[in-house]
Order: structure tokens, then C-alpha cells, then sequence
């Protein structure tokens, strides 16, 4: 077995193998038109409407945070509904159990199923302010790009784990649609994607600070408006720190999940 | 006749209980909501009330009653397909086109709830002044709203009967409408080449007309103007719902493929 001192390459191989795997099956690449379509186009509409509302409401002001932190929410897709989709198509299959009965780490089986969710996620942001850029004329500094993609690689980190703690709630319950869509529409009500967050009451912007993206979208406003990058280590490092909380949730959560489910014999509901 | 009434009538009550059972469809009128006022309430914030009126209250309730077709309307035929009953609701006596309009409306109905819990919402939590209308005035816009918009499902029901991607068409058409029809701002700022897009949708002269009717500044001719106007866009869209049932009807019996899913 090919090894480098402690490291297995064969585990990493397929680690990442898996990572492939789960999300061809996941999202269909045998059928773009349904990728493109819900993937793309249909967060691409959202970025689009919100950019024209901000924009006739507040009549162009700091358009291009608007439009950057719009492009930003557009990760939602892949890290709610893509996380959530991590379990609940196993589900749908039937082959859950058999997924949670071989010898696996579980942990690590989920966590690689949610690397092309980051990516995925990375990916679609970037479109969307490419389309953003484009549509509304907007200019972002070229400097500002490579902070925009650590920023949003790690906001688009934490929102996947608060996406993977929501499907772990699919081993005990039917309602993903209810749950997900609660967590989509709560990201984009508590990021201040469309507005500032001191127009917020401030226990309710006091709360978005416990969730994904807030910070993210904060700082991409900084940065794409003012070329303010100064907050960045102390954001960057409290939404790191809340993403790695959200995966240490969720691998514990998945456990208890597994563990009702085989108690409730809920594991093959759907 | 008075068969396919009665079966109407009972549609619409059997689809209100079955549609509301579904989380999906519990997420949409009774949370989605909430979350699309205080959105765009957030947004408006330090607008006129006039403003705030207009595009916070109609608009956000019009998404909520919009998100309620999406999810329910446009794909409950493919429901059915899904659930293996689509042939047997197509072959029963009771005509195809009563039970499909006595869906639509049931969950329209939801729609319309969903808008009022919006309203009342926005009222007491957020102390939004309402302007006073005239009563009558706004029951007849609100039962023209509901037959357009009705109308405006029913045809793309039956669209989506045809398409065997009828789930993954829900999921787009929710903001290109909330977009193109001018829910929460005037479809003049948007492109020119959308605009005639905009003018041939039934929600756009829907959204419209309550806010004619809902503005004191409005003119008798105004209110009137917007009420043939959405008068009209639904008559023609009673001619094209005709139209495209007799072809799916056609194209149904002639493949037999009604029930592939």
C-alpha cells in the first residue's frame, strides 16, 4: 500500500474519489439541462432580482457590494440544498443503510461528499458576480478578487457544515423541504446581503452573528466598496471558527441521528 | 354540468387539505411569508408609506401568493403523474379541465392566505399604516386577481404536463416572475427588451391593479384602464388555455405516454 510516513495515499485517493462519485450521482451530470437550470440559472434569477431591487431602492449606492454580496448568497443552493441532499438521496435510493452499515468512518464519508459542495458553491458565486459585473456594469477592482475567494471559500465552508448539521435532521424526519428552506430564507434574511444590518432590531442582528455568511457578506461589502480589507483576520478567523464548530456538530449529530433512527426505524422513511 | 360543478367544488376542498399536509407546501404559506416581508420591509425601511405600501405590503404579499402556485399549481399534475393517478383523473367522466381548475384554485385560495397573513403581519409587527379602500372596489379586484392568476397556473399546468422536467421548471420560474412582473419595484426600470415580456404576464396587470386601487391618488379612469387591462390578459389566457388543453388532450390520447413519469 502506497503510503507517505503516516499518510495513506490509497484514503486520500478515495477520499476524494468519493467526493466525485456522490456528487455525479447527486447532480445528474448525465442530464446538464436540470444541472444548469437549478444550479445556475435559478440562482443566477435571485442575484439578478435582488441587484435591480437594491438598486432602485437605494438608486445605485454601493451597488457593487450589493451586487458582490448577492453573488456571495448564491452559494445557498449547494450548501443547503446540496448538503442536505448528501444524505436524503441515499435515503431515496434505498441505499442508505448499506451506506451507514459498511466499516466507514462516517465523518469522513460526509465531509467528503461536502468538498464539491464548497467547490460547487465557490463556483456559482464567482458566476454570479461574473454575470453581476456584466448585467449592472459594475466594476470590482481586480485586487479584491483573491481576498473575495478566500472570503468566500470560508464562508462557503461554514455554511456547508450548518447545511450538513440540517441533513443529518433527514435520518428522522420527512420535512427537509420545511427545514431546508427555513435555513435558505433565514441566510438570506440574517447575511445583510440586501441591506445593512444595522436596520436590523439588534437582538436579530446580534443572532445573525451565530450564522454562516454574515460575516462573509460583510466583509465582501468592505472590500468590493471600500477596499477595506482590515476586519478580514478577525472575521475570517471567527467564521473559520464557526465552520469547524458546525462540522464538529454535525458529525455528532450525525451519530445521534443514526442512533433514532435505528431506534425509531426511521432510517429508510422517505 | 352540475357533475362536473359539484366535482369542482369538491376538488378545491380535497386539494386545500392535501396540499397543506405537504411540508413544502406548509413552508410556503405559512413561514415564506413572513420571510419575504421582513426581507423587503428591511429593504424599504426608510421609503414613504406610500412606498412601503405599495411595493413592501402588495409586493411581498404577491411573492408569497406567487411562491404557493410554483409549488403547487403549476406541478400538481405532475403530482399525480408521480403518484400514478394522472390516468385515471384523465379518463374519469368528470371532465380533466374541472378537476385541474378545482386544484388551481384550492391552492390559490392557500395563496390568498398566505397574502393575508403577510398583511397582518406587516401591520402589527412593523406598525405599517394601511391605506382605507373602498370595500367593494377591492373585492371585485381581488376575485379578478384570483380568476387571472387561476387562469395563468391552469395554462402552465397543462404546459408542465408535457414536460417531463416539470420538477426541475418549479424551481426556475419562482424569481424570473417575481423579476419580470414587478413585484417589488416598477417593471420600467427593467430592461426594454423584458418590458414586452412583462406586459403579456397575467401577474403584472394583477400586482397593478391592487395598486391602482389601493392608491388615493388614483383616477377613476386609472382603476378602470387597470381593470380591462387585467380583464383582457385573462380573457386571452382563456383562449389559450383552450387552445393548449385540446392539444395536450390530443397529444395525450394519440402517444399514450401520459402516465411516464
Amino acid at each position: 500500500m502506497e503510503s507517505w510516513g503516516c499518510i495513506n495515499v490509497e484514503s486520500i485517493k478515495r477520499f476524494f474519489r468519493h467526493a466525485v462519485l456522490s456528487y455525479k450521482a447527486l447532480f445528474g451530470w448525465l442530464d446538464p439541462k436540470s444541472y444548469i437550470l437549478v444550479m445556475l440559472l435559478n440562482p443566477l434569477t435571485q442575484m439578478i432580482f435582488f441587484a435591480m431591487l437594491v438598486n432602485f431602492v437605494y438608486g445605485g449606492k454601493g451597488l457593487e457590494g450589493y451586487v458582490a454580496s448577492n453573488a456571495l448568497l448564491l452559494c445557498v443552493m449547494s450548501s443547503v440544498f446540496g448538503m442536505m441532499t448528501v444524505v436524503m438521496s441515499d435515503r431515496g435510493m434505498g441505499t442508505l443503510p448499506i451506506v451507514m452499515a459498511s466499516p466507514v468512518n462516517k465523518g469522513v464519508l460526509f465531509f467528503a461528499r461536502s468538498i464539491p459542495h464548497i467547490v460547487n458553491g465557490v463556483f456559482t458565486a464567482f458566476l454570479g458576480l461574473v454575470f453581476g459585473v456584466l448585467i449592472f456594469g459594475v466594476s470590482i477592482s481586480l485586487d479584491a478578487l483573491l481576498p473575495l475567494l478566500g472570503i468566500w471559500m470560508v464562508s462557503i465552508f461554514s455554511a456547508c457544515g450548518l447545511g450538513l448539521i440540517l441533513g443529518a435532521c433527514s435520518f428522522w424526519t420527512p420535512s427537509m423541504h420545511l427545514l431546508s428552506n427555513i435555513l435558505a430564507s433565514a441566510l438570506l434574511l440574517l447575511s445583510g446581503a440586501n441591506y445593512s444590518l444595522s436596520v436590523m432590531p439588534s437582538w436579530l442582528s446580534d443572532f445573525a452573528k451565530f450564522f454562516p455568511l454574515t460575516r462573509g457578506v460583510e466583509l465582501t461589502k468592505a472590500i468590493v466598496n471600500e477596499g477595506d480589507a482590515t476586519q478580514f483576520v478577525r472575521l475570517m478567523s471567527e467564521e473559520f471558527i464557526l465552520g469547524c464548530i458546525y462540522f464538529a456538530i454535525s458529525i455528532v449529530a450525525i451519530r445521534y441521528a443514526e442512533y433514532l433512527a435505528r431506534v425509531k426505524g426511521t432510517m429508510e422513511m422517505s | 354540468m352540475r357533475g362536473n360543478l359539484q366535482a369542482f367544488f369538491k376538488t378545491i376542498i380535497v386539494q386545500m387539505k392535501l396540499s397543506i399536509a405537504r411540508p413544502m407546501f406548509q413552508f410556503v404559506i405559512w413561514v415564506s411569508p413572513f420571510f419575504y416581508a421582513t426581507i423587503t420591509y428591511f429593504v424599504y425601511g426608510g421609503q414613504s408609506p406610500e412606498r412601503i405600501f405599495q411595493y413592501v405590503v402588495l409586493g411581498s404579499g404577491f411573492m408569497g401568493l406567487w411562491t404557493s402556485i410554483v409549488y403547487s399549481s403549476a406541478t400538481d399534475i405532475n403530482r399525480e403523474r408521480y403518484y400514478g393517478t394522472l390516468e385515471n383523473i384523465f379518463v374519469a367522466p368528470v371532465s380533466f379541465a374541472y378537476i385541474i381548475m378545482g386544484k388551481i384554485v384550492g391552492n390559490t385560495i392557500w395563496g390568498f392566505i398566505s397574502m393575508l397573513l403577510s398583511f397582518i403581519y406587516l401591520r402589527f409587527v412593523f406598525n405599517l399604516e394601511y391605506p382605507i379602500v373602498e370595500p367593494l372596489l377591492i373585492g371585485l379586484a381581488l376575485l379578478i386577481v384570483v380568476i387571472a392568476i387561476s387562469v395563468f397556473a391552469f395554462v402552465m399546468a397543462l404546459v408542465f404536463t408535457l414536460s417531463k422536467q416539470a420538477e426541475v421548471l418549479m424551481n426556475f420560474i419562482e424569481y424570473p416572475i417575481f423579476l419580470i412582473c414587478g413585484f417589488l419595484f416598477p417593471i420600467a426600470i427593467l430592461p426594454t427588451c423584458l418590458q414586452p415580456l412583462s406586459a403579456i404576464l397575467p401577474p403584472t396587470w394583477a400586482i397593478n391593479l391592487l395598486r391602482v386601487v389601493t392608491n388615493d391618488a388614483s383616477t377613476t379612469a386609472q382603476i378602470l384602464q387597470a381593470f380591462l387591462i387585467l380583464l383582457a390578459t385573462t380573457l386571452i389566457y382563456v383562449g389559450i388555455s383552450v387552445v393548449v388543453y385540446m392539444a395536450v388532450d390530443r397529444k395525450a390520447r394519440m402517444d399514450g405516454k401520459l402516465g411516464v413519469y
